[in-house]
């Protein structure tokens, strides 16, 4: 999955890995901003100060 | 071009639960450390947000400030509110992790994550009834991470626009999530008729119960300056 992503990416090996971690920081900001708010009631209990 | 090698379903697997495992980790991160980072600022800003809001802060104390505590950010200019700031919260003896707190009304996690917050429906500030306040022991800047280490006879100091409201601590008792009796005015024989509560989580990463303080109303004043009883811990 990863190594197919690798190899889609365009440009030499250390273009791909800037490009890489430029969209793993893309996708924790994601997770931090929207996603983790939104499942943080899931995981712990409803009322948990 | 490296030689298109063809990936396994092993591979695929293998990409899924390692995937996984860092969305868990990441989730861990977020709570235990980023929603503190956040409460921080979003504390901060709240608090400059209300002396803002309630005028000039009075005086060379300057205790409305507070803001010698932490790195304090500029006031949240234009930033839209969606939580009810009813007052900022001082307690001495946790004058590193209780000092202008905002305190807002309610206790969702949403409101938790603000502040501390009063329970809807219980007393006001000095009102007759139970003033019943709960916060985070851990996560969302933890407020009450500390309550545990309260003695009998410690102050808790609450500022809402036009006055100060002294309280005054009577004991420490571990209950269930569900005992929301005590938070109800009376809660037993002989109890103060304007009295606290103050609520958080125990033991320390669990919500298995909860570690309340119920204190008494002390006395209040209609004045911006300093109480004396804050003095004594600047």
């Amino acid at each position: 999955m990863y190594r197919w992503i690798f190899r889609r990416l365009p440009g030499p090996t250390w273009v791909r890995i800037v490009s890489l971690a430029i969209i793993g920081a893309a996708v924790t900001w994601v997770l931090f901003d929207q996603v983790f708010p939104w499942a943080e009631p899931f995981v712990n209990q409803p009322t948990s100060p | 071009m490296s030689s298109p090698k063809k990936i396994t379903i092993r591979e695929v697997l293998s990409d899924v639960l390692l995937t996984a495992a860092a969305l868990v980790l990441m989730f861990v991160a977020w709570q235990q450390w980023w929603t503190n980072v956040e409460a921080d600022r979003a504390y901060a800003a709240q608090e400059q947000t209300l002396i803002h809001d309630w005028g000039a802060p009075t005086g060379p104390d300057g205790i409305p400030g507070a803001s010698t505590h932490r790195d304090h950010h500029k006031p949240a200019v234009g930033q839209q509110r969606k939580v009810i700031l009813e007052g900022l919260m001082y307690i001495p003896r946790l004058h590193s992790n209780v000092w202008g707190t905002p305190i807002v009304y309610g206790t969702s996690l949403y409101d938790l994550a603000h502040g501390v917050g009063r329970y809807q429906g219980s007393a006001g500030f000095g009102g007759y009834g139970n003033l019943a306040i709960a916060g985070h022991r851990t996560t969302h800047g933890r407020p009450f991470r500390h309550l545990d280490s309260l003695h009998r006879g410690d102050v808790v100091a609450i500022r809402s626009q036009n006055a100060w409201f002294i309280y005054a601590l009577d004991q420490l008792k571990i209950v269930k999530p569900e005992d929301s009796w005590v938070a109800a005015p009376q809660p037993y024989p002989g109890a103060p008729t304007r009295m606290l509560t103050l609520s958080t989580c125990n033991p320390l990463h669990s919500a298995k119960q909860r570690l309340i303080w119920w204190g008494h109303f002390v006395r209040s004043q209609s004045d911006a300056s300093t109480p004396v009883e804050l003095r004594k811990a600047t």
